[in-house]
């Protein structure tokens, strides 16, 4: 399968300010997470893949073309900027059908595919009013029904979800993976950990310009040898599991909570650990309310990536 | 000794109510008027009026330097000399650039950051908002108004040794600055919460204050050839009551009593509409 | 201390004629409450009937004690109000922007230069404290705001979208200060937000508002009491012969790539144990299935609909 997207120690200044330096970086198909903290290079990054910024140094191409002045291929891409830039006075149908005529519609399919994308976000029983009289949460959705309006290949979203209500971030997630559960390729930046997490467990982590991180989140989580992973176990006899793993030097600390009955572990080895745990479970018949990783999942992969604490 | 954890800590203080809950937002308004650039050189230019009239006074106080009769008549007949510090002196341009100093921003920038909603939400009502930041105004115009005018009080008595100052000029010399300061921090105040842009504020005050001088002027001198017309300009309705106050030759053709009635009736209009604008500020 | 903390009854509430609240009525006690609802429920109307900045056409409640009849700008003074919207004082750096909002709320000028420096502290702006607030960036004035909202220690703080704008770092340990402002100081809150996940990580109870209206009052996020037959399960390993030997039991992957087993009654949660053993797969992850916030509001919301 060819890569949707590659870069080649792609690098990208402003004046001493840096944007992002030498990214190599090659997408598939599917959903990517795009996560940093603020001032990363992840908008910068993202305007490269849009074409909107020339790179200072390397490449990046999209379908294998060159990104940068080659407007004939966004009727393939789908972008959604993170601020708002509308026509205030507009009607956000009028807008819609206007951007569908700039990628090439007939006027009457124009319309059509307008409907059809604000039915998408749900937008179709305001498309008359003007946008102005949108709400920061119907912006967003209209923003991503532009994005989306000529269903092109690729979807690149920069903040889709702020200020959108808990509603519509599930209908919009489902909307996301849905879309590229056909084939196609969605990247996706956000500040809000668990929304990645409900639409991909692929992400891209920048961290000062560069990559710190790209794949699979259970895999990068693997990876972190340097980071003993926690197992929480909840059951009425904590203190005997406990005590099964005092001797084990798999075991690096065992922390009690009496109050719910609770005993977490934390183990270089969770294979090993694992199959002690499940074996003694059975062996010795014991009741067990919950088993549960409280530190794997993308925060903390974060965290630890990123260096907080 | 107990032991501080980590973590949130309340207060132990009690939340007490102000006499004058508003007071905090004046005090905080000096504070940052003085510490504008340039605050000091306008402050000197400022008392440039004072300290004319304080030589005056001096020279005046001086046999040996009596060599202009005229003045020294003028500067010993107290209710002329106020009048003239008041109304002829500059201290009335003085005035209008402290007011435009000191407030044209003081609404306009809370509009432009969003600041109205800091304040209401603390235990102040809109109108306890607008006197803090009127205060800030009059503080400033006073200071270079009133004060000074109390000083050459105290000088005329120093250097002559007489108390020379009937009531009623007293009592002018305490109206009149009151009057002008509340009229001038009333208007600025009321063009500072009409935009958040504070250029744009400066350049509508100062165009009234010009624009009215100048049809006052056309009115009451060209066109109509009446002078209560000139009630239109703010100066010289300041005058029309200077002359009321201190009891000098008015320049108006008017009733006397127009004067206060208008300076305050303008006042308080400027005061109600700005306090309506604030108001409607989306809190 | 009353331990009503906000008792409202049938509020309405109009902005030019559309109805923005619609009879609400409450009773919160002490504690922390999420307040959720889509875009133009009424929430942002609600915290500020609460505020006493808005006047309902009707109906009656008590602030904190104090009649809503009667204004609630003394209320306000043990109230901490964290709006959404970014908003300073230009020219002031973060402490005297900070003393000076307490202050206005009542406290000494000494005691109020003191407390501004333990606040900022507190939230995390120590280095910047002296720096104008003009210069912060979109997380810093977000603490910054949580610091105004705490300086003067309210009784009841009311937070509206507390981390928005903030990167994961930086919204973690927001969201870490509330529930420690809500442990330690014991502390009353109302907390807006559209992400729910900051919701469950900070709030017990939780409000649902649409239309204006109350439609779901959750009096705990622990749903653990919900269906006890259904468990989320974790295998690592080649699930395939494991699922072989659950036949008849229904079965489903989740988004996490989590298996959600509907047990029958007769079927002992502990032998999945066994069963992975046998089958050669390791459980890494097992708990009763709970419904998350996520149903609970899609379901409130849905019926509000339904209505």
């Amino acid at each position: 399968m060819a890569p949707v997207l590659e870069a080649e120690s792609l690098s990208k200044w402003y004046g001493n300010i840096l944007g992002v330096s030498d990214i190599s970086l090659v997408l598939m198909p599917g959903v990517h997470g795009l996560l940093g903290p603020n001032g990363a290079g992840k908008t910068t990054f993202l305007r490269l893949a849009s074409g909107q910024l020339k790179p200072n140094r390397g490449r990046i191409r999209i379908f294998g073309e060159p990104v940068f002045n080659n407007p004939g291929l966004f009727q393939r891409v789908g972008f959604c900027p993170e601020n708002d830039a509308y026509y205030r006075g507009v009607s956000g149908g009028d807008y819609l059908s206007f951007l569908a005529r700039l990628h090439g519609a007939s006027t009457q399919k124009a319309r059509n595919l307008a409907r059809t994308a604000l039915h998408q976000v749900g937008l179709e029983e305001v498309a008359g009013k003007a946008i102005s009289a949108y709400s920061l949460g119907m912006r967003q959705r209209l923003k991503v029904s532009a994005a989306i309006l000529h269903d092109p290949q690729l979807l690149i979203l920069d903040e889709p979800l702020k200020g959108v209500d808990p509603l519509w971030r599930v209908r919009i997630t489902d909307l996301i993976r849905d879309f590229a559960s056909r084939g196609r390729t969605v990247i996706v930046s956000s500040h809000v950990l668990p929304e990645i997490e409900a639409m991909t467990n692929r992400i891209v982590l920048i961290h000062q310009g560069q990559i710190l991180a790209e794949g699979d989140i259970q895999e990068i989580r693997g990876l972190l040898d340097s980071h003993p992973h926690m197992v929480s176990v909840c059951a009425p006899h904590f203190r005997r599991i406990a005590e099964r793993f005092v001797g084990d030097h798999h075991v690096l600390t065992i922390r009690f909570d009496n109050v719910r009955q609770k005993v977490v572990f934390n183990t270089d080895n969770r294979d090993h650990f694992f199959a002690c745990l499940n074996r003694f479970v059975v062996e010795e018949n014991l009741e067990i309310e919950e088993i549960t990783s409280p530190d794997d999942n993308l925060q903390a992969v974060f965290n630890y990536l990123v260096g907080r604490k | 000794m107990p032991v501080k954890e980590r973590g949130y800590h309340g207060w132990e203080g009690s939340l007490a109510p102000r006499r004058l809950p508003w007071f905090p937002i004046t005090l905080q308004g000096i504070r940052q008027v003085k510490d504008k650039k340039r605050a000091k050189l306008l402050f000197f230019f400022s008392a440039f009026p004072f300290l004319f009239f304080l030589i005056g006074v001096y020279v005046a106080s001086k046999p040996e330097l009596r060599f202009l009769d005229e003045i020294t008549r003028v500067i010993n007949d107290d209710s002329q000399f106020f009048d003239l510090f008041f109304t002829r002196s500059g201290l009335m341009f003085v005035l209008f650039l402290l007011s435009v100093y000191a407030g044209s921003d003081l609404i306009s920038a809370d509009l432009k950051f969003n600041s109205i909603q800091l304040y209401l939400s603390r235990p102040l009502k809109p109108i306890d908002y607008l006197a803090g930041k009127l205060a800030v105004v009059m503080f400033y115009l006073l200071m270079f108004s009133l004060v000074p005018a109390l000083l050459l009080v105290a000088a005329k008595l120093l250097f002559s040794g007489t108390w020379s100052l009937g009531f009623s000029t007293l009592a002018a010399i305490f109206v009149y600055p009151f009057l002008a300061s509340l009229a001038l921090a009333s208007l600025v105040l009321l063009f500072s919460s009409f935009s958040a842009n504070t250029r744009l504020v400066i350049v509508a005050y100062v165009g009234f204050f010009f624009f009215t001088n100048m049809l006052a002027g056309i009115l009451s001198g060209v066109v109509f050839n009446h002078s209560a017309l000139g009630l239109l300009s703010p100066e010289r309705t300041m005058r029309h009551l200077a002359a009321l106050l201190f009891g000098t030759k008015a320049a108006m053709a008017a009733p006397l009593w127009v004067a206060p009635l208008l300076v305050v009736g303008v006042s308080l209009v400027a005061l109600a509409w700005t306090l309506t604008r604030i108001r409607r500020v989306e809190v | 201390m009353s331990e009503t903390i906000i008792q409202l009854e049938g509020i309405n509430f109009f902005y030019n004629g559309f109805q923005a609240i619609d009879g609400v009525s409450l009773s919160i006690g002490p504690g922390v409450y999420g307040l959720l609802g889509p875009n133009g429920a009424g929430k942002t109307t609600l915290m500020k009937v609460i505020l006493g900045h808005l006047r309902p056409a009707a109906g009656k409640g008590r602030i904190l004690g104090s009649d809503l009849d009667a204004g609630l700008t003394e209320v306000r003074r043990c109230i901490g109000y964290m709006p959404e919207s970014h908003c300073l004082i230009p020219g002031m750096d973060a402490v005297t922007l900070t003393s000076y909002m307490g202050e206005l709320s009542g406290m000494p000028r000494q005691e109020a230069i003191k407390r501004a420096h333990e606040v900022l502290y507190y939230v995390g702006l120590e280095e910047s404290r002296y720096r104008m607030t003009d210069t912060y960036s979109s997380g810093m004035k977000q603490r910054l705001k949580l610091a105004l909202a705490l300086v003067h220690d309210p009784e009841l703080m009311i937070l509206d979208e507390p981390t928005s704008g903030m990167d994961p770092g930086g919204r973690e340990e927001m969201l870490q200060l509330i529930v420690d402002i809500a442990a330690k100081g014991r502390m009353n809150m109302i907390i807006s937000s559209h992400i729910l996940a900051d919701i469950e990580k900070t709030c017990a109870r939780v409000l649902i508002m649409n239309h204006g209206r109350i439609v779901s009052e959750q009096q705990s996020l622990d749903f653990a009491g919900g269906d006890t037959s259904i468990f989320e399960v974790g295998i690592k390993g080649e699930p395939g012969l494991f699922l072989e030997q659950l036949q008849g039991i229904h079965a489903e992957t989740d988004r996490r790539g989590l298996l959600r087993l509907h047990l029958p009654p007769d079927f002992p949660p502990m032998s999945l144990f066994r069963l992975a053993l046998d089958t050669g797969v390791q459980i890494r992850h097992f708990r009763p299935s709970r419904l998350t916030l996520e149903d609970a509001f899609v379901t409130a919301i849905g019926e509000s609909h339904a209505r």
